[in-house]
């Protein structure tokens, strides 16, 4: 309940979120910086106790990072104006109702789309009529073929003629252009009445659903661009119809058009050479395509567009002025894009849209977090993190490998004569070993982040476990290090993706072949740091321990190992952030589970608010580890540095 | 005895023709320019090295390896710095087995006598280089080895503690009645702590000099500093420091 109620209020939580980090970042910066005047005189610069302590800064630090974060995802815009990506949407609409006009004259562009017509056309028939292949065509055609092209040319630069134009298409375009001033006039001196609908007052709001903006105007002024948008349209249709067609180009183009149709029925040589009959098509497709491109009629002179042009553009301007406070607002709160209305939805372009805000975030975790995996909770039915009943005979038969049932002394069970099956002792024990005999249930993490969890952890137990005898072995043994060196660092530097799909095939897509893959990595890691830590081992303490009486086996495991005890815990925090990163793109290219697996269909999704979330959990987690290590650390090596 | 050490690759005599004979609880102290083989010597009593021909005993047996019977104090500690102070004392004790309770009583009682009473639990990273060094020699007491060797033992120490240092050594040396042979580059400090004083010259090195000296036993009755100040005590001082001057002049010009 009381989530559903934050969720539903975020604008509202976000406003309250985001003034309390203000207070803190100020309060923080207010406290530092007497502390710092306290403190000044006490150390030199660059000792290192000028570091020590701190807090204040670091909650400076982040109250500057999620400030920053909430002013850059808009955050901090839907919180305190609630209304403004939907006022912004309304404007969207009305962009997006001219921008078939728009896009024909040269706004918000260099060139009008009548100029680049004339241009590109021309040239190309310049180039078209250069290479005219002489044998393919009769002397007869190729004088056609030739009278086509001019009358093309012809065409083009009649429609580029303003004497030319007839006074029907310039009634239409007046038209238009009055239609703009209309919208202008009404831009500028808006009369009183719009109001939002009901309908439109009772849309979720802003970033609550997935249509993220709601799209019908809730304000006065979001009502009036909506209403003008659709005029916007209507007049767009209209333009869309007028064609720059005097009678006499229609006459010339049913002429042309009639010459194009004959010399593509009639060839001129009845041999029926395949090469040239074809060569001779291809011919008369390029001729016909650059008519059909001019024969539309979408080429008008530019004084004759000129007027409307400024039309369009005033209202333009007009639609920026009477934004007004929303203007400022899309100027200070929306940095670096814009919301954008494209067919059926608003949405925002920038920032916005790939960094999702804050509490959206909290929101998305929240949901994600919901061990109620019936009821939406969870991520494709299994929970981030929670806990279930693990029968003890799946750990039993995970421990007890069947194989070890085979070697007890006796035989498997028989069918008896009466043609009935009596288990014996070992049946039963094959049975404890496959996991079929209940043995109750103890409780057990589940969920997508234990998985990961699990998988670092398997691979680093193992990987702590066989690799730091081995690298402590290579640290003193001329055979161990020479033999296994060799296989170990031809390996060591392939990246682990470069294994994966190796290791994925060999081993499945389960558990088994990514924990195999981390384990590599761990392995690696952990021979490395342990064979230098038991390189590094002093000769004067070797000695020492020999002169008093210590075995080998007794210097490796009370002097050499301890001594590489710093290196090998520097090893396993190394190992355990690689893992990490291994683990995600291992989870990324199989599995149905894990925090990588949610952000790799987060991605395919475009779903922001989750790809966020996985990275923030993954953060947090890699963070978690780090601290633990260095608390691990301090208490087991406190003479780390002081020997 | 006769060694000579055989370094990988080209074959240097470190030690040539040296022969000597220590009597149970003799203090020796050996003296030379650096690059004489001291060091040598020592680790090859000690069974860290080999000699290439040769051989070392203890008592009547032959030394082929290090072991418990020979306690080695190095300069600077090599202590284990992630154990305690009585931690580093029993390890030898415990190396061989025996219980904690057993050897707690000796732990205390060497830790007293070296001076380091109530410091049984303190890491031994907290502690100053002179008390380093005074659970160096308590380690290697409480093995009860024949022979103690010592590498330079006071070599990494503040004068002051330096002289307090010797005073304990000497002090050890009466108590303990231990066969000890000390290494060190003090001419000073070698005459102090040597009943007998070698001086070796290098290349190859070799038994240059040998004096027998009563300023060890004066050192268990009267202070060190005024026996530094006898007159004899300053002619045998500068006889060796000028043979060794003339040693380290005859380097020079050879090189």
């Amino acid at each position: 309940m009381v989530l559903d109620w934050l969720s539903d209020n975020r604008a509202l939580v976000a406003a309250v979120i985001i003034l309390c980090l203000v207070g803190s970042f100020f309060a923080s910066i207010f406290y530092g910086l007497k502390q710092t005047r306290l403190r000044e005189k006490d150390q030199v610069f660059g000792d290192p106790e000028r570091t020590v302590g701190g807090w204040f800064w670091a909650v400076c630090g982040v109250s500057t990072l999620l400030l920053v974060w909430f002013y850059f995802s808009w955050g901090s815009a839907r919180a305190f104006f609630p209304q403004a990506a939907n006022e912004l949407c309304q404007v969207a609409k009305l962009h997006e109702a001219v921008s078939p006009v728009t896009s024909s004259l040269a706004i918000e562009s260099r060139y009008s789309k009548s100029k680049t017509l004339l241009v590109r056309n021309s040239r190309q028939l310049d180039e078209l009529q250069a290479r005219l292949p002489v044998n393919v065509f009769s002397a007869a055609d190729a004088a056609r073929v030739t009278l086509v092209m001019q009358n093309t040319q012809q065409l083009i630069s009649m429609m580029a003629t303003p004497d030319f134009v007839d006074q029907k298409t310039i009634a239409e375009i007046q038209a238009i252009k009055a239609g703009y001033a209309a919208i202008t006039n009404e831009l500028a001196n808006p009369k009183s009445g719009w109001t939002a609908s009901a309908e439109a007052l009772a849309q979720p709001s802003w970033g609550i659903t997935e249509p993220e903006i709601p799209m019908l105007p809730v304000s006065a002024k979001g009502a009036m661009y909506d209403a003008l948008a659709r005029d916007a349209a209507a007049i767009s249709k209209d333009y869309l119809k007028i064609r720059n067609l005097a009678p006499s180009a229609k006459a010339l183009i049913a002429e042309t058009k009639a010459m194009i149709a004959a010399l593509k029925k009639s060839p001129s040589t009845d041999d029926g050479d395949p090469q040239i009959v074809k060569e001779r098509a291809d011919y008369m497709k390029a001729v016909d395509r650059i008519f059909k491109r001019i024969d539309d009629g979408k080429i008008f002179p530019a004084v004759v567009m000129a007027e409307m042009q400024v039309a369009v553009q005033t209202m333009l301007d007009q639609a920026e002025r009477s934004k007004g406070s929303l203007g400022i607002v899309k100027m200070l709160f929306f940095p670096a894009g814009d919301i954008v209305k494209s067919r059926t939805q608003c949405t925002e372009q920038g920032p916005g849209r790939w960094l999702p805000k804050p509490t959206d975030v909290v929101a998305t975790f929240f949901a994600l977090a919901n061990p109620d995996v019936e009821n939406g909770g969870g991520y494709k039915g299994t929970t981030l993190l929670w806990w279930k009943w693990l029968p003890i005979s799946d750990v039993v038969s995970f421990v007890i490998p069947d194989a070890l049932i085979d070697l007890l002394p006796g035989d498997y069970g028989r069918l008896n004569d009466d043609g009935r099956f009596e288990p014996n002792y070992k049946d039963w024990m094959l049975a404890l070993a496959q996991g079929d005999v209940y043995l109750g249930a103890i409780p057990m993490l589940d969920g997508h982040i234990w998985d990961s969890l699990f998988r670092v952890l398997v691979a680093m137990f193992f990987g702590v476990l066989l690799g730091v005898p081995l690298g402590i072995y290579m640290g003193v043994s001329r055979f161990c290090k020479s033999f296994f060196d060799p296989m170990i660092e031809l390996y060591r530097p392939v990246p682990p993706l470069a294994w994966a799909p190796l290791i994925l095939t060999i081993f499945g897509i389960q558990d088994d072949g990514k924990i195999f893959l981390l384990f590599m990595v761990a392995f690696a890691i952990m021979v490395i740091s342990a064979r230098t830590g038991a390189s590094g081992a002093q000769l004067s303490k070797i000695r020492a321990s020999h002169s008093l009486g210590a075995s080998d086996r007794q210097i490796l495991r009370y002097v050499i190992l301890p001594n590489a005890l710093p290196e090998i815990m520097t090893g396993i925090r190394i190992s355990i952030g690689v893992c990490w990163g291994t683990l995600v793109a291992a989870e990324m290219l199989a599995g149905t589970t894990g925090v990588g697996f949610i952000e790799n269909v987060a991605r395919t999704v475009s779903d922001y608010e989750l790809i966020w979330v996985t990275i923030l959990i993954m953060g947090s987690l890699g963070l978690m580890f780090d601290l633990m290590m260095r608390w691990v650390i301090g208490r087991l090596i406190p003479w780390r540095g002081k020997g | 005895m006769t060694f000579a050490n055989q370094q990988t690759g080209a074959k240097i005599e470190a030690l040539k023709d040296i022969n000597f004979t220590l009597k149970k609880g003799e203090l020796l102290s050996v003296l030379g320019p650096s690059g004489c083989g001291k060091t040598t010597l020592l680790n090859m009593v000690a069974g860290f090295i080999t000699p290439t021909s040769g051989q070392i005993a203890v008592g009547d047996r032959l030394i082929d390896g290090p072991g418990a019977d020979r306690g080695m104090v190095f300069q600077q500690g090599a202590l284990f710095e992630w154990l305690t102070v009585a931690k580093n004392v029993d390890f030898g004790l415990r190396m061989q087995g025996v219980s904690e309770a057993e050897s707690r009583d000796q732990v205390e009682k060497w830790l007293a006598t070296v001076g380091l009473q109530g410091f049984a639990d303190t890491p031994t990273y907290q502690l100053s280089g002179g008390m380093q060094q005074r659970v160096a020699l308590a380690r290697c007491l409480v093995n009860d080895p024949d022979v103690i060797l010592m590498d330079e033992p006071l070599g990494a120490l503040d004068a002051l503690t330096r002289e307090k240092m010797q005073s304990l050594v000497l002090e050890l040396w009466k108590k303990t009645g231990k066969t000890i042979i000390i290494i060190t580059h003090s001419v000073e400090e070698a005459l102090l702590l040597g009943e007998r004083l070698f001086v070796m010259a290098p290349r190859p090195g070799r038994i240059h000099k040998e004096y027998q000296l009563p300023f060890a036993e004066w050192g268990l009755k009267r202070s060190l500093r005024d026996i530094k100040l006898e007159p004899e005590f300053s002619s045998v001082r500068e006889e060796i420091l000028t043979m060794i001057w003339n040693m380290e002049e005859e380097i020079m010009g050879g090189a």
